[in-house]
């Protein structure tokens, strides 16, 4: 059984290869719509992925690739759906917004800011109603904080105590608006206090930080105390879509978050550990890059979704 | 369009040209056009020359027939001019138009309108109505049908009513609702009506056994006015004009035109007019008017050899009569047995305007005329 | 057969639902016991079933649509009430963008049998932001079902359909309508939602309607046939989808059609509807058709005023009487 430290390791370079063969497909022209890419903010997904159950739940935004993948989610699907393949997780009709993969609790990235929030306490409402014991996990952005959904379905589970994890990924944007500009207070789990539930705030590119503090969040849900606010403190190295020429965001600042890269941290951690060198890495690199262009090709040559898809799945 | 001129030739003097073919392209100061042969033939051009004004109705050449005929090409009145005729559009309801296919009615033949502003479904079944000699009234929802249950045990399915059987049924049951009918029948003996028909055919004349019926009911009804009434809000109505209608069978129904004034006319003209009137439901164009105002009907099955059956009275009139075929029998002729052809007539009339006994005068008046026709068309 | 008012009727569809399914609960503010809801319709099923099942929630509709949604694609049945149609704009991110296209979005993978109960309707002076008929706006996204009872009968069929069904349904009640009795069977039954009911049969128009109108018709319909006007009532009970079938086999019988609803006319269900029978039959219209419904104004405060605004019986009377020509009545 691999090192859990290798596991996340491997689990971030994953999303951050993905998300760049994505992004370089798509400059081709390949991919239709658009793409949210969540390139710098690995850590967060796999910290908190890592301590969830096949059966918990996750409800991620438009940009959720990182949090599927780490939560399970099946590369090949995941490229088909992307290129609006018949063999897409979602048949071709959701895309890259609308992730969504039943079978293992991933109930879908959202287009919509912070409509994932209030579902996610219908969930924990579900799994408390039915006693199973699931986990649910809302990951939304600094910008969801300041919706009314954020306050409502905070509140809702706070007062019902539902077993939700609320992680808001603080990456200092909410599209071009920089933090500065959209909330006064920038500390997004002070919030927490207002509804009675503990805010906790983590380096959110110290996958492990996350991982720990994940750990104790279920465990307090477990033990029937309700939800927790944790903030994972990020950055989004790429622009808000793949297209953006982020002209609002300043150099140094772009310089500082590049040198905290979560990928480098954890491998200057592993190499001082004696856990990984030069030819480990490659050989975790080959593997990644194999299952990459397995998928992309099985992506190429599906066959696009029948005429008559349009038709489906409207009704019952 | 004035004039034009011509702009190319397509074809050329001494062509043989066929009927339709284009003759030569010609320019107006609206449109471009074609001029096409109007009969097939050799062609003379005689003023043709190329971008000439050229005004409408003069002549650019003739065409030679195989007949032997010259005819004449020219400017015509701009083809393909689709001008609509001033006023002719007709509003009419979709339902209406419906209606108005299925029937074969002819929409602008319909002048009584509910609306000033378009004709309705109701208007194209009135025309329909009066002409099975109903009144104006055809409200679908005034006579409650009694709803009857069938048999229990039976199957059945149930068959919506067209307007046309919709109307007859108001007819009928507005005329079982009040009139009181009796039938009177009569064997009536032909063999002079037959044969002086027969006669007539030789000469290529063809009256029909209607003719000399709907003849000698108007005279009957000259004698008897009190057979050319109907009965209302008790008192009897007596028409002073004598208009009979006859029934004429169409698909899945019947219409009834009507010879108005029939009394005042020979048998020749009611004939004539009984023949025009058949003519126009078989082309479907009968009008209002060929239906409107009858006083008295007649309806003859004897095509389909009926003896003799009791038809339903309109109920703006007070009788009609039911006329079988006629039938090759065993007659008795002093004492002896003979062969005639005998014609058997129901007179069914409403008892409220008269009574048995001058209802069987009225009908033996009828059927001496028929037995001694001569000596009828004589009489005045 | 017992009579019971409409408000009895739905109490005892979500009874028989609760009691009947596990899965099934419902939340929207105010429902508890004692107060039992803003109109008293979940009065006693908390009491009965528990605050587990039967649970107030915070003034948060958007939570409470998104939490259904949440609920319903885990495998619960939730009925979310929305106190008044009009406090959906809150939840309609939740309705719209969510509820209707997640089967669609994620391929068919996950479905959201939900209802959003709620009503509607103007006669009680609540003035304009609390008595809007908004009907149409859900009718018009692919993937609700919106389900309008007008009787208590339809009311406690079709809400026991509608927790059945497995696709998210608004199912809107009418203010006005909670005290109306009517006859309701005692036994287990249910109205089949999409399925519209000729409530009496005429020959002269059709007057298509339905929730709190459908009276109004059925009054308008009982003048007119004084007047000799033997007129078709019809009561959609489902508005999305429409059950055309109904209502063009009754146009092709009386060729004239009246859509009467509480709705502004303007943008309402009554265009729809009109463009459908013009589209498929045409041949039949033999008149014009009319539609009948609130002016194109806010709702006044002042009943007198309000009184201006919404149709009635007589508008619907005024309506007929101008497509059928004057002979009828003779």
């Amino acid at each position: 059984m691999e090192n859990y430290l290798i596991h996340y390791y491997r689990e971030m370079m994953r999303i951050r290869r993905f998300e760049q063969s994505a992004s370089s497909i798509y400059e081709k022209g390949e991919l239709p719509g658009f793409l949210h890419l969540s390139i710098g903010q690995e850590a967060v997904a796999v910290g908190v992925c890592s301590q969830l159950n096949k059966e918990d739940y996750i409800l991620t935004t438009h940009r959720g690739h990182g949090h599927v993948l780490a939560k399970g989610m099946k590369m090949k699907e995941m490229f088909a759906e992307l290129f609006a393949k018949k063999t897409g997780s979602n048949r071709g009709k959701g895309g890259s917004m609308h992730i969504m993969d039943s079978k293992i609790g991933v109930l879908g990235a959202n287009g919509v800011v912070g409509a994932g929030i209030p579902i996610a306490a219908g969930v924990g409402l579900s799994s408390q109603m039915q006693q199973n014991g699931r986990m649910t996990v809302a990951f939304f952005g600094d910008g969801a904080s300041n919706t009314g959904a954020f306050h409502e379905g905070l509140n809702m589970a706070a007062v019902w105590n539902l077993p939700v994890l609320f992680v808001c990924e603080n990456n200092k944007f909410s599209e071009s608006t920089s933090i500065r500009n959209h909330q006064r207070n920038r500390c997004v789990a002070d919030r927490a206090m207002a509804y009675g539930i503990p805010g906790i705030q983590v380096d959110g590119n110290d996958v492990e930080a996350v991982a720990n503090v994940t750990a104790e969040a279920i465990e307090r849900a477990r033990r029937g105390e309700g939800p927790t606010l944790i903030e994972a403190d990020t950055y989004r190295l790429m622009g808000h879509y793949l297209g953006d020429k982020v002209e609002y965001r300043s150099e140094s600042e772009y310089e500082h978050w590049k040198n905290r890269d979560p990928i480098e941290l954890l491998e200057q951690r592993l190499r001082k550990a004696g856990l990984i060198d030069d030819p480990k890495k490659q050989a975790i690199l080959e593997e990644i890059e194999k299952e990459i262009r397995e998928s992309i090709d099985f992506a190429r040559r599906s066959p696009e979704p029948d005429q008559d898809d349009a038709f489906l799945h409207v009704y019952q | 369009m004035e004039s034009g001129s011509i702009i190319q030739w397509f074809v050329k003097e001494g062509d043989y040209v066929k009927e339709n073919e284009p003759l030569f392209e010609m320019e107006t100061d609206k449109v471009t056009t074609e001029v096409t042969a109007p009969v097939s033939g050799i062609i003379t051009i005689v003023n043709g020359e190329l971008e000439r004004e050229i005004a409408v109705g003069e002549t650019v050449g003739y065409i030679l027939t195989t007949e032997g005929q010259a005819e004449r090409v020219q400017l015509e009145q701009e083809q393909g001019n689709r001008d609509l005729p001033e006023g002719k559009r007709i509003i009419a309801s979709p339902y209406a138009r419906k209606l108005a296919r299925e029937y074969k009615i002819d929409l602008s033949k319909i002048k009584d309108r509910l609306l000033e502003k378009r004709i309705i479904a109701q208007d194209v079944l009135n025309f329909i109505n009066l002409s099975n000699g109903g009144d104006l009234q055809t409200s679908e929802g005034v006579h409650e049908n009694p709803t009857v249950q069938g048999a229990k045990t039976a199957n059945s399915k149930d068959i919506t009513l067209t307007p046309m059987r919709k109307a007859i049924v108001g007819t009928l049951q507005r005329s079982a609702e009040s009139i009181i009918p009796v039938t009177i029948t009569r064997t009536v003996q032909v063999d002079q009506l037959v044969s002086q028909r027969e006669q007539l055919k030789q000469e290529g004349i063809s009256v029909t056994v209607n003719d000399y019926i709907i003849y000698a009911v108007s005279k009957a009804l000259q004698k008897h006015k009190h057979f050319n009434s109907y009965f209302s809000d008790n008192k009897i109505v007596q028409y002073q004009d004598i208009n009979i209608g006859f029934a004429v069978a169409v698909e899945n129904g019947l219409m009834v035109p009507v010879i108005s004034r029939s009394s005042k006319k020979s048998i020749g003209e009611i004939s004539k007019e009984r023949k025009r009137l058949v003519e126009a439901v078989r082309n479907q164009n009968l009008s209002l008017e060929d239906c409107q105002n009858g006083t008295f009907t007649i309806s003859n099955l004897g095509e389909y050899e009926v003896d003799t059956f009791s038809p339903v009275i309109y109920p703006t009139q007070a009788g009609i009569i039911g006329i079988g075929s006629i039938q090759k029998r065993p007659v008795v002729k002093e004492d002896r047995l003979d062969i005639g052809y005998l014609l058997q007539l129901s007179f069914v009339f409403d008892h409220r305007v008269s009574d048995g006994a001058p209802a069987a005068e009225f009908l033996g008046d009828i059927c001496k005329g028929l037995e001694n026709p001569l000596k009828m068309l004589i009489e005045m | 057969m017992r009579q019971i008012t409409y408000r009895q009727a739905l109490f005892e569809g979500m009874r028989e639902e609760l009691q009947r399914d596990p899965k099934v609960f419902i939340m929207g503010e105010d429902i508890e016991d004692p107060f039992g809801g803003s109109y008293k319709v979940t009065k006693g099923l908390s009491s009965e079933f528990g605050r587990e099942r039967v649970r107030n929630t915070p003034i948060s509709e958007l939570a409470i649509a998104g939490a259904a949604v949440g609920a319903a694609i885990t495998g619960m049945r939730p009925i979310a009430e929305i106190m008044y149609l009009d406090f959906t704009t809150l939840s309609i991110d939740q309705i719209v963008n969510q509820a209707a296209k997640i089967r669609y979005m994620s391929g068919g993978q996950i479905e959201v049998p939900l209802v959003i109960r709620t009503q509607e309707g103007s006669g009680n002076a609540s003035a304009a932001q609390h008595g809007q008929c908004l009907e149409a706006w859900y009718a018009h996204v692919p993937g609700l079902k919106v389900v309008m009872p007008a009787t208590p009968f339809d009311a406690k069929g079709l809400l026991k359909s509608s927790v059945r069904d497995n696709n998210p349904i608004v199912f809107i009640e009418n203010k006005m309508l909670y005290n109306v009795k009517g006859e309701v069977p005692n036994e287990d039954y249910t109205v089949p939602i999409g399925k519209a009911r000729v409530i009496q049969e005429g020959m002269d128009v059709t007057i298509v309607s339905y929730s709190r109108m459908v009276h109004e018709a059925l009054q308008a319909a009982a003048k007119l046939k004084e007047k000799g006007i033997s007129v078709e009532v019809i009561d959609l009970r489902t508005i999305s989808p429409l059950d055309m079938e109904t209502i063009l086999e009754s146009v092709a019988k009386t060729h004239r059609l009246v859509i009467a609803h509480e709705a502004v006319v303007n943008g309402g269900i009554g265009g729809e509807i009109a463009a459908r029978v013009i589209q498929d039959g045409f041949d039949e219209l033999d008149a014009p058709i009319q539609r009948v419904g609130a002016r194109s104004v806010p709702l006044p405060f002042s009943p007198l005023l309000e009184k201006q605004v919404v149709a009635n019986a007589q508008d619907i009377i005024i309506a007929v009487e101008s497509i059928i020509p004057q002979r009828i009545g003779m």
